[in-house]
């Protein structure tokens, strides 16, 4: 069915206008919460840049001499698997070590020139079984005496604690912006109801002359969408200065053993940004179908 | 045009509208409902363009059985089935063009269809110098106008009107009734619910009277009782 712009723009205006009071509360609601969520978002994603070669349970990595032979990386790698200790020990070979790098020195241009593919050591990222200080240090003792072994990076209690004041500090918020993410959702909701009851009589002189259900409520659901929007875009705007205030602090932070590399990319900034914007349309359009679900029925 | 086999309409507490009603109105019929209060004149209005269900029964209504209709199309019954309210259900905020309008505007009509159609409507109706008007500023009997035309401009195949002289006095009603006239000489076909004894008499079209739900007399060219 032909449905008219110029009826939907200029129903959905009016409606956003009459209850300029509640729209501004949703909009608001819809703000906050979503600059919470996209901060946890970044926050996140900085700490798995600091800690990302210590992952899924990874607590020390076994680099091997760049000129190690085929047979004497196959005794190195034998030994690892051997190891009642280790859980598991996946080889990163000098392709996925190189990108590694790239990402870790990215815009270091004088590093980045002057190192090539092969240059760097290739590793083995050991998860042990038992995760213990003791035991693990027990085992990078072992093997960094052991043959064309270059060096053992262990995760140190900096990392770990990192990880643990992290994901400390992003459940907690996550949690938070949970709870807000539902207060906007009523709130639209309700917004949405408010404004179809106070043209109630028009939406039973619709239905009853024969106006589909899209039809009416299409003006609303845009209503609610846009609110959900206007949110949105406030949050993406508080992403980026969050961005800022981060890579500021970083900076004066430098010396602090805690923070070294924690990084903030801008990938990280659009992830964060796409979080934001589809969590503000799905919030908006799920609960402005809700609320129009209601009042349409006969 | 509209049969109905068997229908009753029973609401929450046993409070039997409609019993077992069974009638025929053929293309082009006018047809009176008469009978006292709560005899079940509005419900057998309300049943016909789908506002309710029949408890038991079934509805045809252009062929279609209604009971058996996807929820999507029911708007597309309604476009076929005018209404005419007691109250008239004009929008205030709206004046008598956009009330009229806007019944065309919903059902997605194009501009150019709308901006014909309204005033050729107004002018049936004998409202076209009022355009501009917003209904409180019309006596009830131009409002009821207002009403028929929106109820008519889409040129529906059934006209169903509860009551529309319910609230004007008898001169006016006369108006409103030549007017309703006019519509079922085009070849729709009108139902009107009425309490109005002197309409239904000097008219002399088909009478069904119900009473407590059950239809008690149906007759060509009858009179209120």
């Amino acid at each position: 069915m032909a449905i008219n712009g110029n009826y939907v723009l200029r129903e959905t205006t009016a409606n956003l206008t009459r209850n300029i009071t509640l729209t501004v509360a949703s909009v608001l609601t819809v703000f906050v919460s979503l600059a919470i969520l996209g901060s946890t978002v970044l926050v996140r994603q900085g700490a798995q840049n600091a800690t990302r070669q210590f992952e899924g349970g990874v607590e020390f990595i076994v680099y091997v001499d760049a000129d190690i032979t085929p047979s004497e990386l196959a005794a190195v790698k034998a030994s690892l698997e051997d190891n009642p200790g280790v859980l598991r020990a996946p080889y990163v070979d000098a392709e996925a070590t190189y990108k590694e790098f790239r990402r870790l020195f990215k815009g270091q241009e004088t590093m980045l020139e002057n190192v090539r593919k092969g240059d760097l050591p290739t590793s083995f990222r050991v998860e042990p079984k038992d995760k213990s200080v003791e035991s693990v240090q027990e085992l990078v003792a072992y093997y960094q005496k052991r043959p064309n072994v270059y060096y053992v990076s262990a995760a140190t209690e900096v990392i770990r604690e990192m990880k643990a004041i992290t994901t400390f500090f992003n459940n907690g918020l996550s949690v938070f912006a949970v709870f807000l993410l539902v207060a906007s959702a009523l709130l639209i909701l309700n917004t949405i109801r408010t404004a179809m009851f106070a043209r109630r009589r028009e939406i039973e002189v619709m239905k009853l002359v024969g106006a589909t259900n899209w039809f009416i409520r299409i003006p609303f659901m845009l209503e609610g969408l846009i609110q959900g929007l206007i949110g949105g875009v406030l949050a993406v705007g508080f992403v980026f200065l969050a961005k800022g205030w981060l890579d500021d602090l970083l900076n004066r932070s430098k010396g602090l053993n805690l923070l070294q590399n924690f990084s903030i990319e801008s990938s990280d900034v659009t992830l964060a940004c796409l979080v934001v914007v589809g969590v503000a349309i799905t919030l908006s359009v799920v609960s402005s179908a809700l609320a129009t679900r209601r009042f349409l029925d006969v | 045009m509209i049969k109905l086999e068997n229908v009753s309409k029973v609401f929450k507490g046993d409070v039997v509208a409609l019993r077992e009603a069974n009638c025929d109105i053929n293309k082009g019929e006018f047809v009176f409902l008469v009978g006292p209060s709560g005899s079940g004149k509005s419900t057998m209005i309300r049943l016909l363009n789908k506002q309710e269900e029949p408890s038991t029964g079934a509805i045809y209504v252009a062929g279609k059985h209604i009971g058996q209709l996807n929820s999507w199309k029911v708007p597309y019954l309604r476009r076929n089935i005018g209404c005419v309210f007691q109250d008239y259900k004009l929008l205030s905020n709206k004046t008598v063009y956009e009330n009229v309008a806007f019944a065309l505007e919903v059902i997605g009509r194009p501009r150019h269809v709308v901006k014909t159609q309204v005033p050729a409507i107004l002018e049936l109706v004998g409202l076209s110098k009022k355009h501009k008007n917003y209904p409180d500023e019309l006596s009830g009997g131009e409002q009821q106008r207002v009403s028929i035309a929106r109820a008519f401009v889409n040129r529906p195949l059934i006209l169903l009107a509860d009551e529309p002289t319910g609230n004007l006095d008898p001169a006016t009603s006369v108006g409103i009734m030549r007017l309703l006239d006019r519509i079922n000489r085009t070849g729709t076909t009108v139902v009107m619910a009425t309490h109005d004894r002197s309409i239904v008499d000097t008219m002399r079209r088909r009478v069904i009277e119900l009473d407590r739900g059950s239809i008690i007399r149906d007759q060509a060219r009858g009179v209120y009782e």
